[in-house]
């Protein structure tokens, strides 16, 4: 469903190019859950905006269920992102001033469904993570891995294909990480691909593949070669 | 001022706000030259002396209920009456009363034809007493004596052949030493007078008149069914008086009194709409005093607030609290100094069309260096509580995430 | 969406509370100044008889001094009179050359009902004019009508009185044919106008054009049988060397004191009547009067209130000022929302990362800057309505009509306040939509 060919990303600073991404390969396919892992600085997030269409590559073919993505104007982006992408943050992103219905339904503004379908589709992704009786609480007023169930709710509400994680764990305890975790892993069984950037490598081998980005350069690794270290 | 290349370059990588910042500061300097001028020159003009012992002056109109043939008894009985009272020291008529806007004004030429022309005067024509119950100054010259006093149904202008001047007058008239003109002859449509005396001041009739220092006084007094009356009370007794005087006047049959009034209150009213405009100008100088401090306020908020990394780094790397705030101060000083610069052109190109325009005084210069000057100083007042919220951003900022 | 956005736009001002009435009191403060100078010179600017202004003209003859001019007009050029002797007055009266004439002075006297105590007797100014004044002028009546022909060349003694003197006399009730006596004399009620303002009530002279409408209405002729005179308070210029202080003097002398409008059922008629009064001054002219060489003037209603400057130069210079004002307001309004939405990076680029169009956005802010734009121009609507009552305390010489918004303005006023907003939100708003989402989606 995701198809890469020859991405690469540079970018200029004063005279010095600087290759942010070297030219690499990937497939995805529908129902992969795939880990993320390189130090700092690497280029994951990068890659993962990429990804996400939210940022621009400077050669190379993507191909996102089997449509190529190169070159669309930022109107059809935006669409696409709705439709097809959820987002996670490190950071859970959710609008303070926005409840947590409020915050659910975003996207689903955007999609221009009726009230009565938004009604149903937020009720109903609220209460897969068990939060549909806060609906009307504020963000401030959960804990951090409320939080980040009600953001992953969020990416979900419009049913994307993929589902783009920029470090979900980042900033909740081990305890509140386990939990989401598991959440991604039963998401993910009911067919939603999802591209996770972690630097915890126990999280990261709960995926089926792994991918390496190391100054610039993707590799992958064998989960189960990984498992018998 | 080594500080000064980098705010330079920085002002010029955001440009906008600062930008704003200009347009404001430029704006409000305009408006504020021009308007701070129009107020001062109001201000002056609401307290022009008026010549008169306004503390204990009354006025008011009253008829005479009597014939036109006996208009001239009536009045000089109602003169008599009135003096005898004891708390009235003094009593006149006059064509017209300072200040209340109706009266007369006639051009003065300096020979029989009208391109002589000399100057626009406010005209009085007064019964006898009129010095001394106004209170006014002769300073030059004599007044006019009990043979030149008229009372009669033909105009004043007809009846005499003399006239007193105000300074204000005889500098017109001999710009060169105004001490000569008694003496002198002036025409008033054609008809020559000589002056016999001046007076220091007497304001004309209109408070809204630039040049309202300039009366004449004629010796002569036009009796009609309706008089203006100014009665000068005796010390501390002014309320006593015009009680006194009402009831007087009242005694007689058909008596109408209106207008009645203590000069105090004719003052007032007849300056209101300019003290009126004169507040307005002051809250307008406020009000944008007080926006521009806003927008200083407001505009390096945002530029710290932008920069607050780049403030803890520096912070982290040495620099002192002061340091920073001086940054900023100095930063203001800069965007001021370009308002200011800005605001100075087009107050000069708006004031040479307001001229144009409006017959207005050109601003004078010192107008823009005080002017300039306060904007400056309200500038540095605004920035003062932001860049101090800069000089306590933490070192520690740095380091954290913008 | 609207609805969403509406309420997006009220959550987001009541994040900011400071930046938030900042940005709308600034605006609330622009609106006002410039609403109030505007309504000022807008009221003054209007024109008091629509529909026939053209067809209504002020006759100004040169009968003046010839030794002086009468005066000087703003441009430098010699002025003639804007008032008439009677002499001349009463000759163009009789010779009917136009469709209807208003003729008319004022005087002053002791004015009650005949059943009312002598002393609840008030001092008033007195409209002494002809029968045609209030269809000309447009005045309504409520009670009866105007006077006769008859009552016009007899000086019959009828009265019309304005509705408010009817309520202090009658009580309000319908007064025609009971008696009021002015001074001494006793006039029989013939109309009752109803509340009636002209503004600017144009057709005095340009000191008097923003006072009250006067209250009492006689025929001229009556005010001249009954030497009804008030030479200290009426507006009269005189020259020459003929005596002038009775009223009968008044009539034989080169005095000008009589306000003359006539109207025309069309405006072709004007130019015949200006060569009427041509040959009037001709006429003159063969006994040795009208020497002076400025032309006559036959001025319509839009004419003469240009000709003495209805607004005035010192409105026009406020609202000048006040519009330059509400500039600075709006730079500064600019200046915070580029704050405002410099603080919302985080959410533009979570919304961007979740679908919304640059377009979605652009809609989104905007919408939040009409409702700043809206409740800063309905805050500045009200604070507006406090300015112009503080005016109309402030200048009691000036009619309240001046200082009264209408319908228009009020609409205008809150316009103005919004479609401001948006022109100065266009820029930030723009700079915001061009925020990279991947930029803001570490942080929020």
């Amino acid at each position: 469903m995701l198809k890469m060919r020859g991405i690469a990303k540079s970018f200029f600073t004063n005279t010095l190019k600087t290759q942010a991404l070297q030219p690499f390969d990937l497939d995805i396919e529908q129902g992969d859950f795939v880990s993320i892992v390189g130090p700092s600085g690497s280029g994951k997030t990068t890659f993962l905006n990429i990804a996400g269409l939210l940022e621009d590559y400077s050669e190379g073919q993507y191909y996102l269920g089997g449509k190529d993505v190169t070159g669309l104007s930022d109107n059809h982006k935006s669409s696409l992102r709705n439709q097809k992408i959820g987002f996670v943050f490190q950071s859970f992103n959710l609008i303070p001033e926005l409840n947590l219905f409020d915050n659910v339904e975003m996207p689903l503004r955007y999609r221009h469904f009726s009230s009565k379908e938004r009604a149903q589709r937020v009720h109903e992704a609220l209460e897969k993570v068990g939060l549909a009786g806060r609906k009307s609480h504020y963000p401030q007023q959960l804990s951090g891995g409320q939080q980040q169930r009600v953001a992953i709710t969020r990416a979900l509400a419009g049913s994307p294909s993929l589902l783009l994680a920029d470090e979900p764990t980042g900033n909740l305890d081990s305890k509140m990480a386990d939990g989401i975790m598991s959440l991604l892993k039963d998401i993910n069984k009911q067919g939603t691909s999802i591209l996770m950037v972690t630097h915890d490598m126990e999280q990261a081998k709960q995926a089926s593949r792994i991918i390496e980005i190391r100054d610039g350069h993707l590799s992958e690794h064998q989960v189960s070669l990984l498992h018998r270290d | 001022m080594k500080d000064f290349k980098p705010i330079l370059k920085t002002l010029w990588k955001n440009k906008t706000s600062p930008i704003l910042l200009v347009i404001q500061i430029a704006v409000a300097f305009t408006i504020l030259i021009n308007v701070s001028h129009m107020a001062v020159n109001k201000w002056h003009e609401i307290h022009k002396p008026s010549g008169l012992d306004e503390a204990n002056l009354f006025t008011f109109t009253a008829n005479l209920p009597v014939e036109p043939e006996r208009y001239k008894a009536r009045l000089e009985q109602d003169f008599a009456d009135i003096i005898e009272l004891s708390s009235v020291e003094n009593v006149m008529a006059t064509n017209s009363i300072p200040l209340t806007n109706w009266g007369l004004g006639l051009a003065l030429n300096k020979t029989e034809s009208d391109e002589s022309y000399i100057t626009y005067a406010g005209i009085y024509s007064m019964t006898a007493d009129f010095v001394e119950t106004l209170g006014l100054e002769v300073i030059l010259g004599r007044q006019f004596d009990q043979a030149e006093m008229v009372l009669s149904s033909a105009d004043y202008t007809v009846q005499s052949s003399t006239l007193m001047v105000t300074k204000a007058i005889a500098e017109k008239i001999s710009p060169e030493d105004w001490t000569q003109t008694v003496g002198k002859t002036i025409y008033i449509h054609g008809r020559p007078y000589q002056i016999i005396g001046v007076v220091n001041e007497l304001i004309a009739t209109w408070p809204n008149w630039m040049r309202n220092e300039r009366s004449i006084i004629f010796p002569a007094y036009t009796l009609t069914k309706e008089s203006k009356f100014m009665v000068k009370a005796r010390e501390g007794q002014l309320k006593q008086a015009m009680d006194e005087v009402h009831t007087v006047l009242m005694r007689h049959p058909g008596r109408i009194i209106d207008k009645f009034h203590d000069f105090t209150h004719t003052r007032n009213k007849g300056y209101k709409p300019m003290t009126s405009s004169l507040i307005i100008l002051f809250a307008v100088t406020i009000g944008l005093v007080v926006i521009t401090m806003l927008g200083t306020f407001g505009q390096a908020r945002f530029a710290i607030l932008r920069r607050k990394r780049q403030i803890g780094t520096r912070r982290a790397l040495g620099a002192t609290k002061w340091q920073i705030v001086r940054y900023y101060m100095l930063e203001n000083i800069v965007i001021t100094s370009i308002g200011i610069l800005f605001g100075a052109i087009f107050a000069m190109l708006l004031n040479v069309k307001l001229m144009d325009f409006f017959e207005l005084l050109s601003v004078p210069s010192e107008y823009f260096l005080f002017g300039a000057v306060a904007v400056l100083v309200a500038g540095q007042f605004a920035v003062i509580p932001p860049a101090l919220g800069a000089a306590n951003i933490s070192p520690a900022s740095a380091t954290r995430s913008a | 969406m609207v609805s969403y956005y509406i309420k997006l736009a009220w959550l987001s001002l009541r994040k900011t509370p400071l930046l938030s009435f900042l940005m709308i009191g600034t605006i609330a403060i622009g609106i006002t100044a410039a609403m109030i100078t505007v309504t000022v010179g807008y009221m003054m600017a209007q024109n008091p008889l629509p529909h026939k202004s053209e067809r209504v003209a002020m006759v100004h003859l040169n009968s003046w001094d010839p030794t002086q001019p009468y005066g000087y007009r703003r441009n430098g050029k010699n002025d003639i009179p804007s008032t008439l002797t009677y002499q001349d007055a009463m000759a163009l009266l009789q010779a009917d050359k136009a469709d209807k004439h208003a003729l008319f002075t004022q005087f002053s006297d002791m004015i009650r009902a005949e059943a009312m105590d002598v002393r609840d007797a008030q001092f008033h100014p007195v409209r002494s004019t002809t029968r045609d004044f209030f269809d000309v002028f447009d005045a309504p009546f409520i009670h009866g009508g105007t006077w006769s022909k008859e009552a016009d060349q007899t000086g019959e003694q009828v009265i019309v009185l304005s509705k408010h003197e009817n309520d202090r006399l009658f009580g309000g009730i319908n007064s025609v044919g009971q008696d009021v006596l002015v001074g001494t004399l006793l006039y029989r009620v013939v109309g009752v106008i109803d509340d009636w303002q002209p503004t600017p009530r144009f057709y005095t002279h340009r000191y008097l054009m923003y006072q009250s409408t006067l209250n009492y209405f006689v025929p001229l002729e009556s005010q001249i049988r009954n030497e009804l005179f008030s030479p200290t308070s009426m507006g009269w210029s005189c020259w020459g060397d003929a005596p002038s202080s009775t009223l009968a003097q008044v009539l034989l002398s080169e005095c000008v004191w009589l306000y003359m409008w006539v109207e025309f059922d069309t405006v072709d008629k004007k130019d015949d009547y200006f060569h009427f009064l041509s040959d009037y001054s001709e006429e003159q002219k063969q006994v040795g009067r009208f020497t002076r060489p400025e032309p006559n003037r036959l001025m319509s209603v839009t004419e003469y209130l240009e000709k003495e400057g209805a607004v005035s130069k010192e409105n026009i210079m406020g609202i000048g000022f006040a519009l330059a004002f509400l500039l600075a307001c709006l730079c500064n309004v600019m200046s915070l929302m580029m704050t405002k939405f410099h603080g919302k990076g985080g959410e533009i680029g979570l919304r961007r990362a979740v679908g919304a169009s640059k377009k979605d956005i652009i809609i989104q802010f905007g919408f939040e800057l009409i409702f700043i734009g809206f409740v800063g121009g309905v805050i500045g609507l009200l604070l507006a309505q406090v300015g112009l009552s503080v005016l109309t305390d402030m200048f009691s010489n000036l009619h309240k009509n001046v200082m009264t918004m209408d319908i228009y303005l009020m609409v205008g006023t809150i316009g103005l306040a919004m479609s401001t907003s948006v022109l100065f939100g266009l820029w930030p708003i723009y700079r915001a939509s061009l925020i990279q989402p991947s930029s803001q989606l570490k942080s929020l």
